[in-house]
């Protein structure tokens, strides 16, 4: 099956490549349709306003669907403007009754401004006093706020919406008049929102349709035996169809803890897998296999389990030889009745190689859930203005009111405990115990925190993903019935790690783009890894194995920065083409050999450059043994993989501006080129009056921008700026790695005196390098991330790369830093621990 | 080069080229960077500054350098000297009050330049170039119980002040309070500055870098048809606070005429071309108010000046007058004898107010910035408080005011006409940042120099004044952080398109260090004139030389030369998008982590670069070495 797939992606992708946008009558706009998608209500000749301009919309058609809210602009060819409903926070519309106009008979109808509070219908029992804050902070505003049941505007009689405004929570904004569109459709997307938005019932989630529709597609596939029809274009669906794929543990089997125990040399002797949990029989929040201390038999797991909120047994996640580890569990239902609970303490002891008893870490003092909510709330207020006389208002006033936020007072917050936790583990190789509730919210973000902290695996791409699924997917955090609306538990651990990526920018193999698009991610209806609340749950109801959140945010963020080129009416065609072509070619290649493809946009250059580096600095050459993937054998003094800075002050804390404000403002701070014009009038926002009236947050094609902040230029919604970008960039230090280790490589093979190879491929390896020397040289006079590339050296050097590697590669195949380590492990559990630390040397 | 040195080692084989340079560590900077290179180097160390106990350590080591930054100079009582730096006296047994880690007790020592405090046990030294010093106190009298309530306290221009306690027995303070006063203070008493004792040679001499004609001649090849350079000021007889060559419209022939328009703007500092726009015609002038007064006092020469400045931009028929103030200050003005351009007499002029307040306002903002940075940082309130002191807020206005000047002059192709009181702060301010958003020649190390040696220091923004260097009288209204301001809405725009820039943030930090310290003669004195009379280029070093030969501490890494693509920036000016700038406020207080600063990190990836490349010049070489074996053999 997956061997289908990955075939029939290559067609696909060349498909989409070739696929010239033909314009499209305004008279007949339709989105492009994820499978399984259905409309439910659309409105024609809406206006979508930019939230912050003040100038006419840009026309075009709105759809409701199962998945989705589409804007569909009738100006722009496929400019097309989706949010997820299930990322709806917030439903603003005006609303007016033409009885009150014209009983005032005055020119200016009387408009009332309502929200609604879009969110999980089932009221997950942690946020059940969800109501109180809700209505605190209104001014003038007239509120509907159920926390239950969302109650559908009323259509009595003549009420009218004139304009929508969507909030969402990954911090996008949507805002539609209706003005001109007939009477009642308004109020009919409004309705199909609130109604449509958030099920009751599990089954009905979009996730369940497209499921089916995709599976159905597959088959006809199979059948007929070519691609899929042409009418895939959105984000996801081109994930599926171009299918880079990742494989990461599910941590749902015996194998993978068995390897994980194994990895982590934890404590020999000390923990043991148990199946107590098989069929769910304790709880099904948890894994049906878990790790537990040797010292305790089922019996008394299960004993200690029944006392303990949840049903949930205490856990293992982590360890490392010196006896240190991170174990979860929830409090007891009867706080008076410890003895169990001491007593499984004391076994915790005894499994120590030192005898230390464990630290028991009550995270219910540290952070609660309301105190997130609260304040992500009012974040998400701050940051999505509704109009530019909003957004004025709060610039003036916009630190003070971050701060009344506690945003960044809780990630300082949650960074400082983590820092001693990490020092408690670290220094002094003790025990931690993560108490909370249930021990499925805060643990995990404090688990994995500690664990991104300390353990140099997983700041590498896959590794982080392989944390997120044990700690947070595994361990059943509740992410279906908060829909991280009203917990967001998990955007502060994304912002934690932002701070950790801003204050180590050498020790991540991911940049924060791979962050916002997890969070983004989280919303995605057609992936099932965010989308339930436990592994039983996942277990029943997870359709589609092999569409992974995983999968999605590689096969996005390759698309938006290789092949977007043809839907952005990119002015530089040509270029965008070849590096669209030689992205494709390049994963064709990689998928090939079966190689984990990282997109380039979400990687860190300099990560690479720094393990090519230290790779390089040591004498031997065995590149794939050596540097940072060496890792620490044991001992208390070798700390140096704990990242050497973790600050917790406040004014270390950064804001994220790249999640929290770049989507929704089209303030960015821009470059023209000079004489080439732009009319503004508008200081406080230059570009304004230039940037056409789209508001999709990267300026449209036919405005001169250029290159914004490097943060920014991964602007999180597709398209290519003209002239230089990040991926140009990403792609040259690629390039250069990729070349110098294939040198490397080469020189391997040769000095095993693989002759027939060095003959073969000796002279155009020359001049493929002395190619990648120009850019070298290149990049020397211009700096390291800014050369322009020559597209044709890298093709040529594509070329060379491409012809004898898969044939000789049958001795050495490239294998993912993942798999690889997965191979290492299985095969002898005792092989010297391997740091799946970018493998990208390796042979 | 020990510094330098010390952290090439800790990069592994970082950057050969960037150690050993030919002068002393103490030669680059201030403290500050020898503070930082202990730090690194405790990192170094494998220490984790995530442990509790590692960070108290981490804290003590960030604020004072270690001796090893010194290495073995630092023997016995002696102190690391500049060339032409005297040690005039010492003081033992005198505790550094340290807001952080507690009293340290060690040696003070008084040079010309610095005081240099060094801890008994030698882990602890940290020097204070005496430029900085703005007030010296005495606390506590020789009766004062307690420990420690016996000694001076030190209040810098900088965010610092510095507390020590002198052993009451004996007696060292008075005579050590008097020659602090006495060395600190060289104006006051008539001396000269330690710029003027400074020996130190530098491979490149700085005072060159700027040559107005030249200058004048990158913009459009001034002279052109519409702009001439004239030398009517040479002697600094019509405008002594301007420098002596000007671009003026050909239109403007006649010397009298000129004299005519100078006599009726204030401090006769009558408009003159700042920039010209390299494919239109459209100028930047800068001047300062007209002295229109209560009685609405009009002047036909300067009008007609007015006039041809406009008309020597063919694609516009409006002139932009920007006036730096808010509107009511420049009515307030009319009753001390200025005022501003009216539109109903200055024909097809329109007149905008920047809003940007003036010069007591911007200090009194920064007072309470430095209050909010030093000694302690509220975490609880932080934001709210650096919102309070408004100085992002004033930010904004320079940034938005230079945005709105950017584009009358890149879009609408108008001319504009900038200026405020006396067009020497806020004009200056606001023509530096436009310039550099508009010419990417600006953007690299050696036009921000120029830059700066242009729109500030020849137009005659009055750095003693502003400063006040040497000067005893600390409450002198006339002091105001202007340039910090100006440098620091550099910083923001920097932060905003970090590949736009030549140059890196240590290059401005070191720039705003030097601004005060007195090493370098260029911020001395207010006027060129001034400089001219005082010999200044012939006595003492230019801060550029040090820079220039330094480079590559100053380069930006990620910087993308975007030399005749004539890129324009327009920076946002929202306050949500400016930073309080933690890397030169924040960073004496060790809590901070910013105190890693900026530049190293620029350093480390400098290294890498050349690390790539020197990498894969290797293995290419090895390659082709293997080739041509291989085809040797095989021809065999």
């Amino acid at each position: 099956m997956i061997k289908m797939g990955s075939f029939r992606s290559y067609v696909d992708l060349e498909e989409y490549e070739m696929k010239i946008p033909a314009p499209v009558n305004g008279s007949f706009l339709q989105p492009k349709f994820i499978p399984g998608e259905l409309v439910i209500a659309e409105a024609t000749n809406v206006l979508k306003f930019t939230s912050l301009a003040k100038t006419k919309g840009l026309s075009g058609s709105l759809f409701v669907t199962n998945a989705r809210v589409v804007f569909v602009s009738s100006d722009h060819v496929c400019s097309e403007d989706s949010v997820p409903l299930l990322s709806i926070n917030t439903l603003w519309y005006y609303e007016s009754s033409s009885k009150a106009t014209s009983a005032a008979s005055s020119s200016s109808g009387k408009k009332t401004k309502r929200r609604v509070k879009l969110g999980p219908m089932k009221s997950h029992s942690s946020s059940s006093n969800t109501s109180n804050f809700y209505t605190n902070n209104s001014s003038s505003l007239t509120q509907q706020y159920s926390s239950h049941t969302h109650n559908l505007i009323p259509s009595s009689g003549s009420t009218r919406i004139h304009e929508i405004f969507i909030v969402c929570s990954n911090f996008r904004t949507l805002r539609i008049s209706f003005k001109f569109s007939p009477i009642d459709q308004g109020l009919r997307v409004c309705n199909a929102i609130i109604h449509h938005a958030f099920p009751e019932q599990l089954e009905r989630l979009f996730y369940f349709d497209f499921c089916k529709a995709y599976t159905a597609q597959w088959t006809s596939a199979l059948g007929s035996g070519s691609g899929g029809s042409g009418g895939t274009g959105g984000g996801s669906v081109t994930s599926l169809n171009s299918r880079l794929t990742v494989t990461i543990p599910s941590y749902m089997d015996k194998g993978d803890w068995l390897r994980e125990l194994n990895v982590t040399r934890t404590t020999p002797g000390g923990y043991r897998i148990s199946g107590i949990n098989e069929g769910f029989q304790i709880c099904g929040s948890l894994p049906e296999w878990i790790v537990v201390p040797s010292d305790v038999n089922d019996a008394r797991v299960m004993n200690l389990a029944e006392k303990l909120k949840g049903c949930r047994p205490p856990h293992w996640t982590w360890g490392d030889s010196r006896g240190a580890a991170i174990l979860v569990m929830g409090k007891l239902n009867n706080e008076s009745d410890s003895s169990s609970e001491n007593a499984f303490f004391e076994s915790l002891r005894k499994v120590h190689p030192n005898s230390i008893a464990p630290t028991i870490c009550d995270l219910d003092s540290v952070i609660n859930l309301k105190e997130i909510r609260q304040s992500f709330l009012s974040l998400v207020d701050l940051c999505c203005p509704e109009s530019f006389s909003q957004y004025q208002d709060v610039d003036s006033k916009f630190y003070s009111s971050l701060d009344h936020t506690k945003w960044l007072l809780l990630v300082s917050r949650v960074l400082s405990k983590c820092r001693d936790i990490v020092d408690q583990l670290n220094q002094l190789g003790n025990v931690i115990v993560f108490q909370e509730q249930e021990g499925r919210d805060t643990s995990c973000l404090f688990s994995s925190l500690v664990q991104v902290i300390i353990d140099p695996r997983f700041r590498t791409m896959t590794g982080f993903f392989s944390l997120i699924q044990k700690d947070w997917v595994a361990f059943g955090h509740p992410f279906h019935s908060t829909y991280m609306h009203t917990s967001p538990v998990f955007l502060l651990f994304l912002d934690s790690v932002f701070q950790l990526l801003n204050q180590n920018p050498l020790e991540f193999e991911f940049n924060d783009k791979l962050l916002s698009s997890l969070w983004d991610s989280s919303f995605d209806c057609t992936t099932g890894t965010f989308l339930f609340d436990s592994p039983q749950q996942r277990k029943v109801y997870e359709l589609c194995k092999d569409s992974t959140a995983w999968n999605s945010i590689f096969s996005n963020a390759s698309v938006d920065t290789s092949s977007t080129g043809s839907d952005s009416n990119s002015p530089s065609p040509t270029s965008t083409s070849a590096v669209s072509r030689t992205a494709i070619a390049n994963n064709r290649r990689d998928l090939l050999l079966g190689k984990t493809v990282i997109p380039r946009a979400l990687l860190n250059p300099f990560f690479q450059v720094k393990s090519l580096l230290s790779t390089s600095s040591s004498s031997s050459r065995n590149l794939h043994l050596m540097g940072s993937q060496q890792h620490p054998n044991s001992g208390i003094s070798n700390n140096t993989h704990v990242l050497s800075s973790c600050s917790a002050v406040m004014c270390d804390i950064v804001f994220w501006e790249n999640l929290y404000l770049h989507r929704t403002l089209e303030t960015t701070p821009m470059i023209v080129t000079s004489g080439e014009g732009l009319v503004n009038s508008d200081p406080l926002i230059p570009q304004m009056s230039a940037s056409p009236l789209d508001s999709s947050p990267s300026p449209s094609p036919s405005s001169k921008f250029y290159f914004p902040l490097p943060a920014l230029q991964d602007t999180y919604h597709q398209r290519r700026r003209p002239g230089r970008d990040t991926v140009a960039e990403l792609n040259t230090v690629e390039e250069l790695l990729a070349s110098l280790s294939a040198t490397t490589r080469f020189q391997r093979n040769a000095s095993s005196s693989t002759t027939a190879l060095l003959s073969g491929g000796g002279s155009s390896s020359s001049t493929s390098s002395s190619s990648v020397q120009n850019r070298m040289n290149s990049s020397a006079s211009a700096g390291l991330l800014q050369q322009r590339h020559g597209f044709t050296s890298v093709a040529t050097h594509r070329a060379r790369f491409n012809s004898p590697l898969p044939s000789s590669a049958n001795s050495s195949p490239i294998i993912s830093g993942a798999s690889r380590y997965v191979s290492n492990t299985s095969s002898s559990s005792n092989s010297p621990r391997r740091n799946p630390f970018i493998n990208l040397t390796s042979t | 080069m020990q510094g330098s040195k010390q952290i090439a080692g800790i990069h592994g084989a970082a950057a050969p080229g960037n150690g050993g340079g030919p002068h002393g560590g103490s030669s680059e900077s201030l403290s500050s960077d020898t503070n930082s290179k202990s730090t690194f180097s405790r990192e170094s160390q494998g220490r984790s500054s995530t442990s509790s106990t590692s960070h108290e350590a981490y804290h003590t080591a960030r604020l004072h350098c270690t001796a090893a930054s010194y290495g073995d100079r630092l023997s016995g009582e002696e102190v690391p000297c500049l060339s032409g730096e005297k040690l005039q006296r010492m003081s033992r047994d005198v505790t550094y009050l340290c807001p952080f880690s507690g009293p340290i007790k060690g040696n003070l020592y008084l040079t010309n330049y610095k005081l240099f405090f060094c801890s008994k046990d030698r882990v602890t030294s940290f020097e204070v170039p005496l430029g900085l010093v703005n007030r010296v106190e005495k606390v506590g009298g020789v009766s004062s119980r307690g420990e420690n309530s016996y000694g001076i306290e030190i209040f810098c221009k900088d965010v610092r002040s510095l507390k020590f306690a002198h052993n009451p027995e004996n007696h060292s303070r008075r005579e050590f309070f008097e020659d602090l006063q006495q060395l600190a203070f060289p104006i006051t008493r008539k001396a000269l500055p330690f710029a003027f004792s400074y020996t130190e040679q530098f491979s490149d001499v700085g005072w060159n870098i700027y040559e107005p004609i030249q200058e004048l001649k990158r913009l459009v090849g001034v002279p052109n048809e519409s702009w001439k350079i004239v030398r009517y000021n040479d002697k600094y007889e019509i405008c002594d606070s301007y420098p002596s060559v000007w671009a003026i419209p050909v239109a403007a022939n006649d010397e009298e005429f000129i004299r005519s328009v100078a006599a009726f703007r204030s401090r006769s500092r009558l408009p003159v071309l700042s920039w010209l726009h390299p494919k239109g015609q459209a100028s930047i002038t800068r001047c300062a108010q007209p002295l229109v007064g209560v009685a609405a006092k009009r002047s036909k020469d300067d009008e007609k000046y007015l006039q041809m400045i406009l008309d020597a931009n063919a694609t516009s028929h409006k002139l932009y007058v920007m006036d730096a103030r808010p509107n009511a200050n420049a009515v307030a003005n009319k009753a001390k004898g200025g005022g501003y351009e009216s539109e109903d007499i200055y024909q097809n002029i329109e007149l905008i107010f920047l809003d940007i307040h003036n010069i007591h306002v911007m200090r009194e903002s920064l007072r309470k910035l430095k209050e909010e940075c030093y000694p302690n940082i509220d975490d609880n309130k932080w934001l709210s408080a650096i919102e309070a002191t408004r100085w992002l807020e004033h930010l904004k206005c320079i940034i938005s005011g230079a945005v709105r000047i950017v584009d009358k002059v890149e879009n609408n192709k108008t001319s504009v006409l900038v200026h405020c009181s006396d067009g020497w702060d806020r004009t200056a301010q606001l023509t530096g940042l436009s310039m550099l958003l508009l010419d990417p020649y600006y953007r690299t190390l050696k036009g921000f120099e120029v830059l700066v040696e242009k729109e500030w220091l020849s137009f005659g923004h009055k750095f003693q004044h502003r400063i006040g260097h040497g000067d005893d009288r600390h409450s002198d209204p006339d002091r105001s952080p202007v340039f910090l301001q100006w440098i620091d809405s550099v910083y923001q725009v920097t932060l905003q398109f970090p590949y736009a820039f030549e140059f890196n943030e240590y290059f401005l930090i070191t720039i705003l260090d030097h601004l005060y310290s007195c090493r370098f003669g260029t911020f001395l004195y207010n006027t060129e004139k001034e400089r001219m009379t005082n010999e200044v280029k012939k006595k003492t070093i230019s801060l550029w030389s040090m820079v220039n030969s330094r480079r590559d501490l100053y380069i930006n890494p990620f910087y993308c030369d975007e030399a005749g693509a004539n890129r324009v920036l327009l920076p946002s000016p929202a306050i949500r998008h400016l930073k309080i700038w933690k890397g030169y406020y924040c960073r004496w207080n060790p809590r901070m982590r910013s105190q890693e600063p900026e530049w190293i990190k620029y350093q480390k990836l400098q290294s890498f670069k050349s690390q790539l490349e020197k990498k894969f010049g290797e293995l290419r070489l090895e390659v082709e070495t293997r080739n041509n074996h291989v085809v040797h053999s095989l021809q065999v």
